[in-house]
């Protein structure tokens, strides 16, 4: 084609090349606008906070798993777990320059030597005695070399003795004298004396005249070795000045302006009477009654310690996380009389164990219960049918609501003791109502009793705090509150009892009975005796431990959590991706009650239900099955079936409680009715305001958890500074929060209308009414820290409003709630409705009230408006949830319990064949009440028989005058067990021994499991003793399984295994072995001629002689021309050298541990012998 | 005498006296300046380095031990408005600490030369002017520092080849300061706390102060950690340090918050 190059710039030209230019500019713009959009969604998907094992984190930490975004970008990091991260494994870090080991010290930071043994249970890391001059020191070969040549002598090291204490008494008190050198003159041993150059004078001071030096006597008084001495003019001590002796009790110290003896005991003050402990005594402070659930919320245990004539506080962790334990030694003396020495530690608070027995059944759970000193069984028995027994703290953890998790943690913890009771009413023959089961709950003593279980699980519930103010946001009931009287009574437990103490308890059976003394330890084991005597013996106790938390409560709650978030269903999660979790997490913390708008009928309408209420025939049907299996919940059994149910809920149990709005919830069934009484518990609160905060001070310390029990104004101040205080921050503020609508939360397709500054109303986007059970998220925030409750009455003052909102009382910000709405046709069945009460309903008004810190609250309420949707229910129902979602059936089971939930109230039935669901033939038990409503809807429970089957097909249909039913079916899948779990492989094996050189070992053990539900995959647990609990193993829940102790020494072993797997099936096996530890270096056993010199050892050995180092210090894994000793030819035990009579043998052997004695293993005067055999 | 010295002759005379002593002053330093005797020796000038050199450690050590081993803690808790660094640290809850500070002798070591260096450097160059003032020739190369902590002290070595010339000639390559201090004792007793803290998440105090009686071993709890306080009683020297190991949250938490 020709091109024309007049075209090619011209008008024409230039209106292509702008149209060429537009095109270009849009694909790009399409493109950007394009992935702007993907961005968002992207930006969404990385907001998701990611996990990682940070080389260094941002704020200079080495080696830590944190959030990814915490990571020093500028060094390296891995979406893992650090130990299985190469640089950050945490291993043994050995200095060769010093001598010195570092335990847990990951590779990366080691300049020298690193083992992966984190432990430093290596041989160059073994201690023993090192000798230097009058001093002895505990540490390594190496150390001591370095040590002994800094003082110029020579190492003596003993090997053999491998504790510090015998270590310490070893020291040989070499003679001290006047050493002069350089005109300079120093009180040294005799040896120091002659490396240094000196001249030696044994017994003279350096101030003696008769050595002419510059030092003058008796210049002044000092202490040494707790002894007070005279030192010269040049600093060098001369003669005691006064005999003070430890044993004697008496040491020296500065009394006044003079050194002298004083006594080491201590004159101290206890129960506010004037005391003397001993040296060495310890002893235990508590800040208010303790022990039996008695602890204060703002209290802490405070260990003291008389140590050299001075007393000493040592507080324990905060939030009671330690307890303060004392035992009282009952010590005779010459006169017969009785001397009692205290002694007491500061120990970790087993109380997350105690929560933790509870999900085992009631026998094991007693049992468990009873044998560790930090829990105890509460005994709640209000009725025949609600009485029950749990297992709690002796001494109530303390919580933080200052932190959101905090918050969620506490109402956690707390809300295992909301329950309710239910009674039942029976008609009798004279038309009256007449109570016939749990008739005392609505009495002033189930109030009571479930407040001492309250109370007894944390800070939580009606109670007092450290300076005996007593509140009672703690708790809530639809009947008898606590009296007045009961309240006050309560502030008596703020006083100390004088005498009091925690018990140290025997922890041995815990934690699967994994400490050092588990094993049957031989004499061999010197270790063995040296940790007897110290006590120590945590290293596999510390990860059980964990494991034991980290299974038993972290993971429970976790999954309560996350199965929480995973709820389908349409409901309308907020946030995207990961993020829901997170948002799950914030509302499931305040969920508190699901807006039972259904219980609010009998205030709206203000029905009398003592008229009789006839209720449809579907519920009437199984009237008689109600009444029982509500005698049965009404017995609120905390058994397995209810952990079961408190699991899924956990901390939400108040949503148990749906009718804490309800002043009376009676609904008739037939010739019954019930009426439920409910207990909320709740996290303790401060009283409002900041009166009492400057009293902090008063205490031995003055702590953030301390300072927030005294009030909700207190804060704690300057912290970490000189000047930490507890403040009032509301002195001058009166004013009251201000409510707004939470806008970041609502539910999808919902909206908050008619927003003002009075209120607001929820409805579907457009303006619709909120079709009928649907779940809707919502609330409302205030301007500050605030604690809201919700009413019907607007008139109600805050104390009298009878709910908190979301049933959570904490003082925060965001408050957040659900609302479900049933179907108009549903309320008119269940309450037996008029058609003008039912005109009436659609809308709903609640009321919203909330109190500052400053203890100022709205006087005029909040207004929250919604309405149901009109019209006849149209859609069938929905399977929300099936539990467990993925089930499997053991090698030999035959039956199967499961729970499935609907929206709405349903029958539902199933079938082993896909057909119509009046065809299906087995009917479930499904709880079709609008009370019995939960979190995921309506349950319905079955039994299916797995003998012959493992799928099932489920179909509902809904109580509706439609009678809508499910189409489709659900179709529920179980997977049988091919074979029964075993445990097919151990390490280590049954009947093996383990060598080592040097104890205490580390020691690997390892399982394997294979077959059962999923390929092996188990969890399995050890113990050490049969009468021990279980301890899961650190790495688990696959097919291989691995615990590491840290701290085993030589001895017979037993460990017991047990392995469970999703279908609950069990494998387990028991395997002995024993750990051997060589320590000491071979004999020599006998010596001969036979063309050389002849040793035979006792083990298998290398030996080296030297004909010149009669110390033998030659290295005999560096023998070198230099070295002055030569091999001796020979492995194993016999070993040959040159033949030399004149000579004297300085002979050494080193076992294959590289175990050697400190000095020679045998000197031998060949001349000697053969003198004596005349040759 | 009084009407002599009120006379204006008799004051003229004076001033005149006065102004020529002035002069023949000034003439004497001018032309035999050189043979005065300086005030500055060499001998004195190494006295003067090694007073310079003990303050300037006594300095960082006391610098340095209040604040965990280090001049500028990264990595710290607040305690008593000082900065404590990390010896072993876990975020976690539950677990036990990973070792921050394996080679704390020498951490301590080289945050201490590191410390010292310029100020010695310093002192350095004062005494070069003091000494050329005086008229000396002074010539210092490159200076280095060195500490080692050893027991009852700590030893500076400062390479600073050094010559001075001036009625005879003094030179000197290295020069070792050697100052009292426990800190060697300290340290090492921290180290094994860390080492204890590391395996078993905790440690015995008094056990520690039986074994070593001359040292008071405090251990202060707080929610962050816990601060080791050690002081050696005679002479009331301390070291301080944080760890952070097996840490229990209040009440307990999520698996999303177990961090």
């Amino acid at each position: 084609m020709e091109i024309i190059k007049e075209n090619i710039i011209s008008k024409k030209g230039g209106m292509s090349y702008l149209q060429i230019v537009m095109l270009v500019i849009s694909i790009f713009a399409f493109s950007y606008l394009l992935s702007s959009k993907f961005e968002s969604v992207s930006a969404q998907a990385t907001e998701i906070k990611g996990l990682a094992c940070c080389e260094k984190t941002k704020e200079g930490a080495y080696c830590q798993y944190t959030f990814d975004e915490d990571c020093d970008t500028e060094y390296k990091d891995a979406p893992t777990e650090c130990e299985y991260v190469d640089y950050c494994k945490k291993g043994c870090c050995y200095s060769t320059k010093t001598g010195w080991c570092n335990k847990a010290t990951p590779e990366i930071l080691c300049e020298d030597k690193w083992n992966g043994d984190a432990s430093c249970n290596i041989p160059e890391c073994s201690r023993g005695c090192c000798l230097i001059g009058r001093n002895a020191l505990f540490t390594t070969d190496r150390n001591c070399e370095v040590k002994s040549k800094f003082y110029g002598i020579e190492k003596d090291f003993r090997p053999e003795i491998n504790n510090e204490l015998e270590c310490i008494f070893l020291a040989d008190r070499a003679e001290e004298g006047a050493c002069v050198y350089d005109g300079d003159c120093k009180i040294l041993t005799k040896e120091s004396c002659i490396n240094t150059g000196g001249e030696f004078y044994k017994g003279k001071y350096c101030s003696d005249p008769s050595l002419e030096t510059d030092c003058k006597a008796h210049d002044r008084a000092g202490c040494f070795e707790q002894k007070a001495y005279w030192f010269d003019s040049c600093d060098n001590r001369e003669e005691v000045k006064e005999e003070c002796s430890i044993f004697m009790g008496t040491m020296c110290a500065l009394v006044g302006t003079e050194y002298k003896c004083r006594s080491i005991d201590c004159e101290v003050e206890i129960d506010g009477k004037k005391v003397t402990k001993k040296n060495g005594e310890s002893w235990c402070e508590y800040e208010g009654t303790i022990g039996e659930s008695r602890d204060v919320p703002g209290s802490r245990h405070i260990r003291h310690v008389c140590f050299m004539g001075e007393e000493r506080t040592e507080p324990c962790q905060d939030y009671r996380n330690q307890i303060c334990v004392q035992s009282n030694i009952n010590l005779g003396n010459n006169t017969g009389s009785k001397t009692v020495f205290t002694e007491a530690a500061c120990r970790v608070n087993n109380w997350r164990q105690c929560i933790n027995y509870n999900k085992q059944n009631q026998e094991h759970m007693e049992s468990s219960c009873k044998k560790n000193p930090d829990c105890y069984i509460k005994s709640v028995s209000v009725d025949e049918y609600f009485s029950f027994n749990y297992c709690v703290p002796n001494y109530p953890p303390g919580f933080n609501l200052k932190t959101e998790a905090g918050g969620k943690s506490a109402e956690l913890v707390c809300s295992q003791a909301s329950q309710k009771c239910t009674m039942i009413f029976v008609k009798g023959w004279d038309t009256k109502w007449k109570c016939e089961v749990n008739c005392n709950c609505d009495e002033a003593g189930f109030t009571q009793q479930m407040n001492e279980l309250c109370t007894s699980l944390g800070d939580c519930g009606a109670y007092t705090n450290v300076v005996g103010k007593v509140t009672d946001d703690g708790y809530s009931t639809n009947k008898v509150g606590l009296s007045s009287d009961y309240l006050k009574d309560l502030a008596k437990f703020s006083r100390t009892v004088p005498g009091q103490k925690a018990e140290p308890g025997d922890l041995d059976d815990l934690y699967g009975g994994a400490n050092v003394l588990a094993g049957d330890y031989d004499d061999n084991s010197k270790l063995g005796d040296a940790l007897g005597v110290a006590g120590i013996g945590f290293g596999a106790m510390v990860a059980s431990h964990m494991i034991v938390y980290g299974d038993g409560i972290i993971e429970s709650i976790g999954w309560a959590i996350s199965t929480q978030g995973a709820t389908s269903g349409g409901s309308g999660m907020l946030g995207a991706g990961g993020e829901m979790l997170g948002a799950f997490g914030n509302v499931l913390g305040s969920i508190g009650a699901v807006m039972a708008v259904a219980s609010l009928i009998s205030l709206i309408f203000d029905v009398d239900y003592d008229d009789a209420l006839a209720v449809s025939g579907a519920i009437a049907g199984v009237g008689g099955a109600i009444y029982l299996s509500k005698a049965i919940a009404a017995g609120a059994e905390l058994g397995e079936a209810a952990w079961a149910y408190l699991k899924i809920l956990g901390w939400i149990g108040f949503i148990i409680i749906i009718a804490y709005l309800v002043l009376t919830e009676i609904i008739g069934v037939g010739d019954t009715k019930e009426k439920v009484v409910t207990f909320e518990c709740k996290p303790w609160q401060a009283p409002s305001g900041g009166a009492d905060c400057s009293k902090c001070g008063d205490f031995t310390g003055c702590s953030e958890y301390k300072c927030q029990s005294l009030g909700q104004g207190c804060k704690f101040i300057n912290k970490g500074t000189g000047q930490e205080r507890c403040i009032d921050i509301t002195p001058r503020d009166v004013t009251s929060p201000r409510l707004s609508p939470f806008y970041e939360f609502i539910s999808e397709g919902f909206e908050y209308s008619s927003v003002n500054e009075n209120g607001f109303q929820i409805s579907e986007v457009g303006g619709g009414c909120i079709p009928e059970f649907t779940t809707v998220f919502f609330g409302v925030k205030s301007d500050r820290p605030a604690q809201c409750k919700i009413g019907i009455d607007p008139l109600e003052t805050y104390n009298e409003m009878p709910a908190y909102f979301g049933g959570s009382n904490l003082y925060i910000e965001n408050h957040t709630s659900i609302l479900v709405i049933p179907s108009i046709e549903a309320l008119k069945n269940e309450y037996n409705l008029t058609p003008v009460q039912v005109d009436k309903l659609g809308e709903f008004n609640f009321y919203v009230k909330c109190m500052g810190i400053n203890g100022k609250a709205n006087d005029a309420a909040y207004v929250i408006k919604s309405c149901v949707r009109e019209g006849p229910d149209l859609t069938a129902p929905m399977i929300t949830k099936a539990e467990p979602e993925k089930g499997y059936i053991g090698f030999n089971a035959t039956e199967f319990k499961a729970t499935f939930w609907t929206n709405e109230p349903s029958n539902c039935k199933y079938s082993l064949i896909d057909m119509k669901y009046s065809e299906m033939e087995n009917q479930m038990v499904c709880q079709n009440s609008l009370n019995n409503q939960d979190f995921y809807g309506f349950p319905c429970n079955v039994t299916f028989d797995v003998r012959n089957s493992q799928k099932f097909f489920v179909r509902c249909q809904d109580l509706s005058e439609n009678q809508n039913t499910m189409t489709e079916s659900y179709e529920y899948k179980l997977s049988r067990s091919q074979s029964e779990l075993r445990i097919v492989l151990t390490d280590p094996k049954n009947e093996e021994i383990i060598r080592a050189a040097s104890e205490p070992i580390t020691l690997n053990l390892e399982v394997a499991t294979a077959g059962g539900a999923e390929d092996g995959k188990a969890i399995c647990s050890y113990k050490f003793r049969e009468t021990a609990q279980y301890a899961r193993f650190f790495e688990t829940d696959s097919n291989k399984h691995k615990q590491v102790f840290s701290s085993v020494i030589g001895g017979n072993y037993t460990i017991w295994i047990e392995c469970m797997d999703a279908a609950e099936d069990i494998a387990n096996t028991t395997i002995n072995f024993t750990v051997y530890v060589d320590t000491d270096g071979p004999l020599v056993t006998r010596i001969y001629y036979e063309n050389g010199l002849k040793i035979i050892a006792d083990e298998d050995s290398t030996c080296a002689y030297s004909f010149i180092d009669s110390k033998c210090i030659f290295d005999i894994k560096n023998i070198t021309e230099k070295s002055n000793a030569e091999l001796m030819t020979g492995t194993g035990k016999e070993h040959t050298g040159e033949w030399r009579a004149e000579q004297t043998y300085y002979i050494k052997c080193m076992d294959d541990y590289g175990n050697s004695p400190g000095k020679c293993s045998i000197t031998v005067r060949p001349y000697e012998i053969l003198e004596k055999a005349g040759i | 005498m009084n009407n002599f010295i009120k006379s204006k002759r008799a004051q003229l005379a004076l001033f005149i006296i006065i102004a020529l002593l002035i002069v023949i002053a000034l003439l004497v330093l001018l032309f035999f300046g050189d043979s005065i005797k300086p005030w500055i020796t060499p001998k004195a000038s190494q006295e003067y380095i090694r007073e310079c050199t003990q303050t300037a450690t006594k300095e960082a050590l006391q610098k340095v031990e209040m604040q965990g081993g280090s001049l500028e803690p990264e990595h710290y808790l607040l305690y008593q408005d000082n900065k404590v660094d990390y010896a072993c640290y876990t975020e976690k809850y539950y677990e036990t600490c990973v070792m921050q500070k394996p080679f704390l002798k020498q951490n301590i070591e080289q945050e201490v030369a590191s410390y010292i260096e310029p100020k010695v450097k310093s002192c350095f160059e004062s005494m070069k002017e003091q000494l050329k003032r005086s008229g000396s020739e002074v010539a210092v190369q490159d200076i280095k520092t060195e500490a080692a902590l050893s027991p009852n002290s700590i030893a500076i070595t400062i390479r600073a080849p050094t010559s001075v010339r001036k009625q005879g000639a003094l030179s000197f390559e290295n020069m070792k300061v050697n100052v009292k201090s426990e800190a060697y004792d300290l340290v090492m007793l921290a180290s094994s706390i860390s080492n204890y803290e590391a395996r078993y998440g905790d440690s015995n105090t008094v056990a520690y102060m039986m074994y070593y009686p001359d040292i008071k071993v405090e251990k202060i709890e707080r929610s962050d950690g816990r601060v080791y306080v050690l002081t050696h009683k005679p002479s009331n020297e301390k070291f301080m340090f944080a760890v952070r190991s097996i840490a229990w949250p209040a009440g307990y938490l999520g698996v999303e918050d177990e961090l």
